[in-house]
């Protein structure tokens, strides 16, 4: 009988809610032109691309983003000094990237525009862009959360563990009392993972690369008067005992910059739920004065960069929390490589396990 | 005019044998000893409702053991009372038959034709002819036992007439009899499962739907809606209202409904008068009415009456029910996810109470399914009510309400969501004089909901809540037969909580914050009045002239002029003191319909009205949710402001057995509250620059087919509506979707319901629903794009794409228990399939990425994916 009931009520609530995959593909062909243009103090920011948006078909793994042809791009300065974006010597796969082609002054308070001329002679404008002054001192924090997972077993039915996870924040300080707080961060990271080889020539130990540890877009958008802001970094398994390295490059932007960025973060992260806002279209600021009808998709930004940068000795906050009974995770056993675990990582140890 | 009075009166009659009352006054237990007397010494039947006993003399220093007893109780009072074959005597009130008479005396038809009227009366169960059962006729003090085959024969006069079938341990029928022709009918009658006093009473006349002036209007009764398909073991009156033409929801999970194109907040739903702001538990699959507990049920989606404001779309007036003025009682059910009880019954001999509490409980099983997201997370809602009425002199009478509810839910580790609820009012009724009766109800009602955030570092609660206290006063003056007139006044005071965050941790890094609470005045005097012109025109006039007054303190945020509203235009804040008049709106809300009685079952109506409202409901999210915000208007908001016009045909057929009507409707919303895309609306202390102003339509036609008697019930609806908005504005920033009309996100063209119950057995009954609805519209992908390696997805304008379509079956299957009269105890088991087909009708879409570099998939999220199967036991104790 309780059997019976169990089952009833498994039956009502296991499979009560059910998200399944839609394979959308939209009809129309309803592309426009995208400008993703950035000029910063990090040269890897600095760049303009111009392309056409592709049409939306779910899961695709082939973005096949192509280049709209223009006359020139530039972006200039209140005081009208002009640095012009040119695209690379030698041309690459995939989409062109402009970069800045002449020296520039990028100081906080200094305002830019960018401008771009297409190839039918229309220009588009983005507005001022205000430099903003970078954040200040950034520090890490980590706190250990729980969460019950389901192990798989090959003779039953899965099995509960309780894991604990190291959450990393980012304290971010603000450069002056009157700024608000407007960040596009990237939260960034190297594992260290070790395997347990048969073999005595094992190359046991591989570094598993996290270019987006949130992944979603992370941007702040606050006008919270505290002197700091804590931005969540993503988290790492705290039953293992190797390194973990984390990296936090922190832009500043304008607000209206990060409001853009910030709704590209909620657009990321819906879920369709009843707490989560209607899907609704994310308008940049770029304008073609030219034929105002025309939509331009995408955005110029100025990015004030800073970074911060931590290895972590995951021993060390073992033993440091031995009081937390946080359950160790025993290496996987490989035969020769951990490639065989995790094939995704690498086995040269990346700069900076190198210099460590 | 009478006709229609006496056909309302009567059927509100409900006759009771003398052996199932329980009287506590002295007076009255002697005189149903010397009734015991008569029936015993003369074998007649004393047939009467107990509400006649103090309409009685029973000052008697001792009553008469033989018939002088009825001339004895019956003299210089308002009551009389007539023979039947010297088996049966009617108590009834003497006004009847002379209304009645005067009615007949004004009618066209020839009152000295006759036509036959005979028939049947058979047992439902066996099937056999009933001998010794009783037709009776009250108004005209007309009765027949039928003969040893069940057959009876008599004439009756031209004209329209109640007839009552009763026979010894069998329930009551009546029946409209239309004596124009010969009539023949087969009546049978289900052996009593309840005692005779408990017949539903109403005030409404069978064919009240076409004689009455109203139009959309629906009026539910609580025991057919007992026997709709549960789901999660209860019956759902706002469920089972989106069932009716015109209503509808977004679907699954979402809080409140939708009527003629009308967002949830504008629909005014009341428990004894007070005023609901969320009334859902665990996202709309419990509402906050317990079955148990409710009296009535009226929605007024078309003509709203001019008592009632401040809300565009319609009124759900819900009515709870008072405890047994006889003994105490107790029902309840026990389910897998919920179970509930109610006591009620006499604390003397003027005042009753009833209580009845709810508790869900689905923890137990959520937290034994190996999903480490269902294991960390909790749901559960717990609610009470209780009434309690006292009678204070033939005159006055009080009744006090209170309702408190709690609900908490929390998906994963991370956030959790509560609400609670509590409503209390107090309702004073007081007959004046013989024309003149006022209620004055004072009402108060608060809404918390808070959302607390567990996730290291940004530990917080976000808290906000609704104070609203109010009173109404209404007064009705029967001028004369012709004509009634209703007027009074209603003030109510609102104070919003506009959102208060603060950390809940000492390492959080939350910063208390708190937006000022939002505090208003709304108050409105109204007058209507009902006048039966001829007996085929009759007319509905209402005025309500409303004013709002928001009031400080609070700040009030300035901006450059002829600029749009945004933080760059943003000039500071203007401070008002507190009680300070910030702004003022107000107008005349005029209120008209007009009945023309097309025949004799069939009317056409047709009605207008203006309404205005000043509190809004804040929400861009999927569909409402608990914890949407309120807001009033205010120096930035106006209010919103729809007119209404509705022509409506409504024909009974078969004796009203079967009602029909065809309705269409437009909605001109002149002023309604839209939102920027992606609006921040929690927590923001400048939410104008956020909220846009714009118009709207709405225009819809509905078709309702009821069958009301017989051993199948139900009805079928179906409405067609569309709903568009447009926000247009000199600034960009400030229109939505170029300025080009879009449908609301409610704009579901069609909807279809099909509701049937049927009585295979005395014991056994089945009912089903079937749903289906247009999908509705969600904002669709076009394109995709990179933001520095960050995919983003271009959507369409707003609202230009639709989800797929909704349908959905739903059985039941109830089996009773032992019902005999004479049993205490009684029960039934109710089995429930709700989605019968596992349809996986989707509530939303919505696009999300799966790695790093790949466009977002496309998902489709079905709230109930599954057909979920309940069972439920329900009981009562006498």
């Amino acid at each position: 009988m309780k059997k019976l009931l169990y089952t009833i009520g498994i039956i009502c609530l296991s499979m009560t809610s059910c998200i399944d995959e839609v394979n959308l593909r939209t009809e129309t062909q309803d592309t426009k032109l995208v400008i993703d243009a950035w000029i910063s103090n990090d040269p890897e920011m600095s760049y303009v691309k111009v392309y056409e948006s592709t049409p939306f078909v779910s899961g695709d793994f082939h973005l096949p983003l192509e280049d709209v042809p223009i006359s020139g791009a530039w972006v200039e300065n209140r005081n009208g000094f002009v640095t012009s974006f040119r695209p690379p010597s030698y041309p690459s796969h995939g989409l062109t990237v402009y970069s800045p082609f002449e020296e520039y002054d990028f100081e906080p308070g200094d305002q830019f525009k960018l401008i771009v001329i297409l190839s039918n002679g229309d220009r588009v404008e983005s507005d001022w862009q205000e430099v903003h002054n970078p954040a200040g001192r950034i520090a890490f924090d980590y706190e250990l959360s729980f969460q019950t997972v389901f192990i798989d077993r090959w003779n039953g039915e899965p099995f509960p563990q309780r894991r604990e996870y190291w959450d990393f924040n980012a304290r971010i300080e603000k450069a002056n009392a009157q700024e608000n707080h407007n960040y596009y961060v990237k939260a960034s990271g190297i594992e260290q993972l070790y395997t347990a080889g048969l073999v005595e020539n094992c190359t046991c130990t591989c570094y598993l690369s996290y270019p987006n540890l949130n992944y979603s877009l992370t941007a702040v958008n606050s006008s919270s008067p505290a002197s700091t802001y804590t931005v969540p970094m993503g988290r790492m398994e705290a039953g293992r005992n190797t390194r973990f390295y984390l990296k936090a490059d922190v832009y500043s932007v304008s607000e209206q910059a990060a409001a853009y960025l910030s709704s590209i973060g909620v657009q990321q992260t819906n879920t369709g739920s009843i707490f989560d806002p209607m899907p609704f279209k994310i308008s940049g600021n770029l304008r073609n004065t030219d034929n105002p009808e025309q939509e331009i998709l995408g955005q110029f930004s100025t990015a004030y960069h800073t970074s911060f940068d931590e290895m972590i000795n995951r021993a060390t906050l073992f033993s440091e929390n031995r009081d937390k009974n946080i359950k160790l995770i025993y290496p996987a056993s490989v035969t020769g490589s951990c490639l065989e675990e995790y094939p995704e990582a690498d086995t040269s140890p990346p700069a900076p396990f190198r210099m460590q | 005019m009478n006709r229609i009075i006496f056909t309302l009166l009567f059927f509100g009659l409900s006759f009771s044998s003398l052996f199932a009352q329980h009287i506590t006054d002295e007076k009255e237990k002697d005189f149903i000893k010397a009734v015991q007397l008569l029936e015993s010494s003369t074998g007649i039947k004393v047939l009467f409702r107990k509400d006649y006993l103090r309409r009685l003399n029973l000052e008697q220093e001792q009553f008469s053991v033989s018939m002088e007893l009825l001339d004895q109780v019956t003299e210089n009072t308002s009551m009389s009372y007539f023979l039947i074959e010297d088996a049966y005597a009617v108590i009834y009130p003497r006004a009847m038959r002379d209304r009645y008479l005067a009615g007949r005396a004004r009618r066209r038809a020839d009152p000295t034709a006759l036509h036959q009227f005979q028939g049947r009366i058979m047992d439902e169960e066996t099937g056999l002819p009933i001998p010794g059962a009783l037709m009776y006729i009250p108004s005209m003090e007309l009765g027949i036992t039928t003969d040893e085959r069940g057959r009876f024969s008599t004439d009756l006069p031209e004209g329209t007439h109640v007839a009552v079938f009763s026979a010894m341990g069998k329930e009551t029928e009546r029946r409209i009899i239309r004596a124009y022709d010969p009539v023949e009918m087969s009546i049978s009658l289900f052996e009593s499962m309840t005692q005779m006093d408990e017949f539903i009473v109403t005030d409404r006349s069978i064919d009240h739907n076409v004689r009455s002036i109203e139009l959309g209007v629906n009026r539910l009764n609580i025991s057919e809606l007992k026997l709709m398909p549960p789901l999660l073991g209860e019956v759902d009156i706002i469920r089972s209202i989106q069932l009716l033409p015109g209503v509808s929801t977004v679907g699954e999970g979402a809080s409140g409904f939708n009527v003629r194109g009308g967002g949830v907040d504008q629909n005014l739903i009341l428990m004894d008068g007070a005023p609901i702001f969320n009334p859902s538990h665990m996202f709309g699959f419990f509402s906050i009415f317990n079955a148990d507990m409710v009296e009535n049920v009226a929605l007024h989606k078309g003509d709203i009456p001019a008592n009632y404001g401040g809300r565009l779309s319609s009124v759900l007036d819900v009515t709870m029910q008072e405890g047994s003025r006889e003994k105490m009682k107790a029902e309840g059910g026990i389910g897998f996810l919920s179970s509930r009880l109610k006591l009620e019954g006499p604390v003397n001999k003027n005042t009753t109470v009833a209580v009845a509490g709810r508790v869900a409980y689905p923890n137990w099983i959520m937290h034994r399914i190996r999903s480490s997201t269902l294991q960390s997370s909790s749901s559960y809602f717990y609610d009470g009510n209780i009434k309690i009425n006292h009678q204070i002199n033939d005159r006055n009478n009080l009744k006090l309400s209170g309702y408190a509810s709690n609900d908490y839910f929390r998906v994963g580790a991370d956030t959790a969501y509560s609400w609670q609820t509590h409503l209390a009012s107090l309702k004073w009724s007081s007959i004046i004089s013989e024309s003149l009766a006022s209620d004055l109800t004072v009402a108060y009602s608060n809404y918390t909901y808070s959302v607390e955030g567990t996730g290291a570092p940004l530990q917080f609660q976000m808290q906000s809540d609704i104070d609203y206290m109010g009173i109404d006063h209404n007064f009705e003056w029967n001028q004369s037969d012709h004509a009634n007139f209703i007027f009074g006044y209603n003030v109510s005071h609102y104070a919003m909580g506009m959102g208060a965050m603060e950390p809940t941790t000492e390492n959080s890094t939350i910063l208390p914050e708190v937006i000022p609470t939002e505090r208003g005045l709304e108050a409105a005097l109204f007058a209507t009045s009902e006048i039966f012109l001829t007996d085929k025109w009759a007319a509905q006039l209402g005025l309500r002239y409303s004013n709002f007054f928001a009031l400080g303190p609070n700040e009030t945020g300035m901006y450059e002029e002829g600029q749009p509203r945004n933080q760059n235009t943003f000039i500071g804040n203007r401070t008002y003191e507190n009680n300070e008049v910030i702004t003022r709106y107000g107008g005349l809300e005029p209120r008209l319909g007009i009945r023309f009685a097309t025949g004799e079952n069939s009317s056409l109506k047709l009605s207008f009205n203006r309404n205005l409202q000043y509190i809004h409901l804040l929400s861009n999210t999927m569909a409402s949710a608990p914890v949407d915000l309120w807001k009033l208007s205010d120096y930035h908001v106006g209010p919103q402001e729809s007119l209404q016009y509705a022509l409506g045909y409504y024909q009974n057929f078969k004796e009203n057995i079967i009602e029909s009507s065809v309705e269409v409707y437009y909605k001109d919303f002149p002023n309604i509250l839209e939102f920027k895309d992606g609006a921040t609306l929690l927590m923001n202390p400048n939410l104008e620059q956020e909220l846009l102003g714009g118009i709207g339509h709405a225009y819809g036609a509905e078709f309702f087919l009821k069958k009301r008697h017989g051993k199948l019930t139900g009805w079928i609806s179906y409405g067609f509506s569309r709903t568009m908005r447009q926000v247009v504005s000199e600034f960009e920033e400030e229109t939505i979707n170029q300025g080009e009309f879009f449908p609301s996100n409610w704009d579901q063209p069609h909807d279809l319901s099909v509701v049937a119950t049927y009585q295979l057995t005395r014991r056994l009954s089945f009912s089903g629903n079937f749903n289906y609805r247009s999908g509705r519209p969600i904002t669709l992908p076009t394109s995709i794009y990179t933001i520095n390696d960050n995919i983003v997805i271009d959507y369409s304008h707003r609202n230009q794409g639709r989800i797929p379509d909704y349908h959905r079956m739903d059985l039941s299957l109830t089996y009773d228990g032992n019902q005999r009269k004479s049993s205490t105890y009684k029960s039934n088991v109710t089995l429930a399939l709700y989605n019968v087909y596992a349809r996986r009708n989707p509530f939303s879409w919505f696009f999300s990425p799966t790695g790093a570099g790949t466009v977002p998939r496309s998902y489709r999220l079905a709230v109930i994916g599954t057909m979920i199967p309940s069972v439920t036991y329900n009981f009562q104790f006498k």
